[in-house]
């Protein structure tokens, strides 16, 4: 590893070489011994902290906060699916019951109706086997 | 994250405390300290809570799962309102060490965190998933869905920019 090499390097991963890829810490390490890596390092490793300054920060509050809202928000969710389930079956259960009931009404009556065949004729009857009546039935 | 995965509002309260506040702090880093980064890092949690059925822990593990979700949520966001900054990957010509070290002596820490919250979404990301929540490159690449070699480049990037800007800040100041 070159000192060029080693620069690129702490420029990318900071000062600590126990955070740079594992396979590039030996070669580091032994170089890091002269006077020009470990300013190399010393220089990274100021940037680093610079960094690490800025970390944002979040409070206690802030953070139980953020998890009740979760909770809440889960909870509301989950309400609203099965509200909406609900729905969607109060949406089929009607026409489907009535398609049944229909059904039902329908078979009924074909059973019934048959049972119930009056002797009387009709007009419609009349209509429709007019082509059995004598020719002179008028005249009689 | 099987009892979560079960239903466990218990077991998923134990998670929601232990991971909530580095979820906050990488979305706060993103973000730029906006308000939206609670709403972002609750956002991550009730995802993290409706995919945990399908989480598979032998793929990834849940801390890098549950930053992917929030650093997609969080650059999603960051790109809402406002525009791309200008990227200025250049390298450095002087590093000034000393002024660092005036700016670390000072406490100056406004001034970095304004020079980072110009950088761009990524570039933050990268930062934040490095530097202030500790992960190694592996890591922090897994969770922005990116390779290693990339995530590299991404935070050579970050750190050059951000020096660069933290520089000329002070320098600024200076006159």
């Amino acid at each position: 590893m070159t000192l060029g090499e080693f620069k690129a390097l702490a420029e990318t991963w900071g000062g600590d070489i126990g955070r740079w890829p594992e396979h590039l810490r030996s070669a580091a390490k032994t170089l890091a011994g002269t006077s020009d890596a470990a300013a190399i390092l010393a220089d990274a490793d100021e940037f680093d902290r610079l960094i690490f300054a800025a970390k944002p920060q979040a409070s206690p509050d802030r953070v139980n906060q953020a998890m009740f809202n979760v909770v809440t928000t889960i909870a509301d969710r989950s309400h609203r699916r099965a509200l909406n389930g609900t729905l969607s079956w109060r949406r089929w259960f009607v026409p489907a019951a009535s398609i049944v009931c229909a059904a039902i009404l329908g078979i009924s009556l074909g059973i019934i109706k048959p049972l119930k065949t009056s002797t009387q004729p009709t007009i419609l009857t009349m209509v429709l086997d007019a082509g059995s009546f004598d020719p002179d039935w008028m005249l009689r | 994250m099987v009892q979560v995965a079960q239903g466990d509002h218990r077991a998923f309260r134990v998670l929601m405390s232990r991971h909530m506040v580095r979820a906050i702090r990488i979305a706060d880093a993103v973000l730029g300290h906006s308000t939206d980064s609670d709403d972002v890092a609750q956002e991550a949690f009730v995802r993290a809570w409706r995919g945990a059925p399908s989480f598979d822990p032998t793929v990834a593990r849940f801390t890098t799962w549950l930053y992917r979700i929030v650093v997609n949520l969080a650059i999603d966001r960051a790109r809402r309102p406002r525009g791309e900054p200008i990227e200025n990957a250049e390298h450095i010509a002087t590093d000034e060490p000393s002024v660092l070290a005036d700016i670390i002596a000072k406490e100056d820490t406004s001034t970095v965190t304004e020079c980072l919250s110009q950088l761009p979404d990524r570039q933050r990301a990268a930062l934040a998933l490095f530097h202030f929540e500790g992960l190694s490159g592996r890591e922090a690449a897994a969770a922005m869905e990116m390779t290693e070699k990339a995530f590299e480049s991404l935070l050579v990037r970050a750190r050059a920019t951000l020096k660069q800007r933290v520089l000329a800040a002070q320098t600024r100041s200076r006159r």
